[in-house]
């Protein structure tokens, strides 16, 4: 007896000692007003290189000119800029008085060295950048001359990370080598778990009520949902590393903790499509294309999608600016108008087993994917079922992200989905690699586009290149994905900017309440 | 043990250079965002070397290896050597925590059921093991944090750094090895205790308990302790989805997201580390399965 009991004694107090570890030093993070907040990112994205794309450079670095509300380029470090010689020479007039986090004042000479520093530690932007070279025409006026007129050259400059970034190197610098002139600056970072920013006393645009920001790493975003209700973390879905999935957005949009915001994502719009073969019979024919557009039910697919994400007319979404109103409902859902256009085309149920066909060939479809994006997998299922109802056969491949960049890349599909990298260089023949659609009247349009320096033109220019896409529709399904940024009340409200990066960037006029 | 690691990286590697997708495009994707210029693919693939033919490349990675130089990550330029060794005590820390609670609880209550057979308590054991090893890991580790971290808020939700960080992950890993544990020692002692020496013991008029707990208990030990061994490899394998759930930045997670950013560096490194510790992990277990067994022969002279 004595053994045993000895041996059960042992596991007892094991137990009661692992509960009483656990219990007795309970939640202890109620947060006495210390301003600091935390947020949640899913990857740790090399935060020792400022010159990557993150949502928190914004915070640390600034630029030339930035985003506003609206998604309209509006000035930042430099109050003015004047675009000369046809689009190549691009005059910046810097604010004064502003000064990098550690002291060193902000003029033309600091950012030509900045530039310099970038093309030092991002040896492929020597090819790929249009500037040519930059004069400092005075302490503050910098001058950027292009290689070649070039209409995205602002868009750029707006980034604060590769290439707008201004920064300065500096012995005072953590983390990264250089400083900026951001309302925060680096100081922590335990690699794989956080990092945090602490706040720069000198900030030029007024007083930073955050004392500090730490950005935890949570990969799954299951779990960074149940940090948010468990009060581990104030913030998430601040950039694309830490997306909110579907089912947490209607979950955390019911408790009144709270607040969910949905925004669109203007300077890159976040759009994904299927795209047929328009190489490959039966997609060489138009009617083929457009019957496919009109036999899906888009609404349909939106109740699927759920919240993040809807289904849009053509490849821009409507909140986008330069997005052309003419292209709204040009494909309605209509059954019979899309049997009636495959009819036209040849393709007939002869032989009544639901499914069309011609010359003996049934009409089937296989639809490539990979798992990797949840909406994708929601979609197919819908598309499937639906295209089945006018009598095409789709069949559902998924591969592998590798397998499946491979197909896409050497045209080596029926349908496919995929993302939609910049608009427009993406359809854009010479600069665009991928080559899913080709069209000569196409290419006419974006010539124009980026060669032309007068604003009407450009904007005729691209207002013509979505109806010829839309026209022609090399694309039948395209939807886009919101930028879902979900915050604990007790963080005051703040002006959100509608851009892949620059989500968060007056969060320094935030702070936390009560 | 050479051999093995050999045969095991190299295998790996020309593996991994079959798999479909273009590595230079899928890198420059992983360095520099999804949209990425046909300018940073080229130049990620000259600087990656991805020119030479495969064969070259492994020798080339053989070279570096022996002179110590694990080379740096193709993803994040930061040295695989030092990233691994980085991320290695995390999945230490949480493997032989698991292994811990599967020993430390399973060996226990296998042993008492096998005592009492067919009682309610070997009964309830037995339906618990076998809940704990149909739930799915990834389920069971999100049940967790919304029992103990949401709604009682006796433990963290994720990450790393104190003892009750450590509590759920340990958990979730080690309840499907605790369960089988428990079911392999429960045969194990019923068929020990059915054994002639047993019988021989109880003759002698030995108490019931000093045969259950010192005789029968070592040999019963014996194949649990050779699979546990075995487990260790497992173990990893399990770790890598409850590593990305609690945020626990291990090899595990460490090696998936390489092998999705044909990470080759990495992949080479993070596998090569594992294999070692598989093999640590056999060796042991072969080990103490000798050092147990002599004393059988002893007892039975």
């Amino acid at each position: 007896m004595k053994g045993k009991k000895q041996f059960l004694t042992l596991l007892v107090i094991c137990f009661l000692g692992l509960t009483l570890m656990a219990v007795g030093c309970s939640n202890a993070d109620q947060t006495e007003n210390k301003q600091e907040l935390k947020i949640a990112v899913g990857e740790e994205f090399r935060v020792e290189d400022v010159w990557s794309h993150k949502g928190f450079n914004c915070l640390t670095y600034e630029s030339l000119v930035t985003y506003d509300k609206e998604g309209k380029i509006v000035p930042l470090l430099a109050d003015s800029w004047e675009i000369e010689q046809g689009g190549k020479v691009y005059t910046f007039h810097l604010r004064k008085g502003i000064k990098f986090s550690d002291g060193a004042p902000l003029n033309a000479g600091a950012v030509k060295n900045s530039f310099e520093c970038m093309l030092k530690d991002s040896p492929e932007e020597e090819k790929r950048t249009p500037v040519k070279s930059i004069n400092v025409v005075d302490e503050h006026t910098v001058s950027y001359v292009l290689k070649y007129p070039y209409a995205l050259f602002l868009s750029e400059m707006a980034r604060s990370f590769n290439p707008g970034a201004i920064v300065r190197p500096s012995p005072e610098a953590k983390i990264t080598p250089y400083v900026g002139t951001g309302p925060f600056k680096l100081d922590e970072y335990v690699q794989t778990q956080y990092w945090s920013l602490v706040k720069n006393d000198n900030y030029w645009q007024g007083e930073v009520k955050l004392n500090k920001i730490v950005f935890k790493v949570i990969p799954d975003a299951n779990t960074r949902a149940l940090a948010l209700e468990a009060g581990e973390i104030d913030m998430t879905g601040v950039d694309g590393f830490s997306r909110v999935s579907a089912e947490d957005i209607s979950q955390l949009k019911n408790n009144p903790k709270f607040v969910v915001e949905k925004l669109p994502v203007l300077d890159n719009p976040s759009v994904q499509y299927i795209v047929v073969n328009y190489q490959k019979e039966p997609f060489t024919d138009l009617r083929v294309r457009k019957a496919i557009r009109h036999a899906l039910n888009r609404e349909e697919i939106d109740s699927v999608l759920g919240e993040g994400a809807r289904t849009i007319e053509g490849p821009i979404p409507g909140e986008y600016p330069g997005f052309n109103p003419n292209i709204k409902d040009c494909y309605p859902y209509d059954l019979n108008k899309a049997k009636m256009l495959l009819g036209e085309a040849g393709w007939q149920d002869t032989d009544g087993d639901g499914i069309l066909d011609q010359n003996g060939k049934p009409f089937k479809v296989t639809l490539k994917l990979h798992g990797q994006t949840p909406e994708w997998t929601k979609i197919a299922n819908v598309f499937q079922a639906q295209l089945r109802k006018v009598g095409i056969d789709v069949k559902l491949e998924q591969l592998e992200r590798g397998a499946h960049s491979d197909a896409v890349k050497l045209h080596d599909f029926e349908a496919t989905f995929y993302s939609q990298m910049q608009y427009p260089m993406f359809y854009y023949s010479k600069r665009g690699w991928l080559n899913l659609y080709k069209n000569n009247e196409l290419d006419q349009a974006f010539e124009q586009y980026f060669s032309s320096i007068n604003q009407d033109q450009q904007q005729q220019a691209f207002l013509k290149t979505q109806e010829i896409i839309v026209d022609n529709v090399p694309m039948v399904l395209y939807y886009q994905t919101y930028h879902v940024f979900v915050k604990n009340k007790k963080v005051a409200d703040f002006d959100l900017i509608p851009t892949s990066w620059n989500l968060i960037q007056n969060i320094w006029r935030s702070g936390i309440e009560g | 043990m050479l051999l093995v690691m050999f045969l095991v990286s190299g295998g790996t590697f020309f593996l991994i250079h079959l798999a479909p997708g273009d590595p230079a495009f899928l890198l420059a994707q992983a360095r520099f965002g999804v949209e990425v210029t046909p300018e940073q693919i080229q130049w990620v693939g000259r600087e990656m070397g991805f020119d030479a033919p495969a064969h070259v490349q492994y020798f080339i990675w053989i070279n570096h290896l022996l002179d110590g130089d694990f080379g740096l990550s193709l993803r994040t330029d930061r040295p695989v050597l030092a990233e691994i060794l980085y991320r290695l005590p995390a999945t230490l820390k949480l493997v032989i925590a698991a292994l811990a609670v599967s020993l430390f609880i399973g060996i226990p209550l296998g042993v008492i059921s096998a005592v009492k057979p067919y009682s309610t308590l070997d009964n309830l054991s037995m339906f618990g093991a076998l809940l704990a090893i149909s739930m799915p890991g990834y389920w069971l580790a999100l049940l967790f944090i919304l029992v103990f971290s949401v709604h009682l808020g006796w433990l963290p939700v994720c990450g790393q750094g104190t003892f009750r960080h450590l509590v759920l992950p340990a958990l979730t890993l080690g309840i499907s090895g605790l369960a089988f544990k428990m079911r392999l020692m429960r045969t194990s002692m019923l068929e020990v205790l059915k054994q002639d020496y047993i019988l021989t013991a109880r003759a002698k008029g030995l108490k019931e308990n000093i045969i259950a707990y010192k005789h029968a208990l070592k040999n019963a030990l014996l194949p649990v302790v050779a699979l546990t061994g075995m487990q260790f490899g497992r173990m990893i394998e399990i770790a890598v989805i409850i590593e990305v759930i609690f945020a626990w930045e291990g090899i595990g997670k460490l090696l998936v997201d390489s092998i999705f950013a044909r990470d080759f560096t990495m992949i080479q490194g993070c596998v090569l580390c594992i294999t070692i510790f598989v093999v640590l992990g056999n060796l042991i277990a072969d080990i103490l399965y000798v050092f147990l067994n002599p004393q059988i022969r002893y007892e039975k002279g």
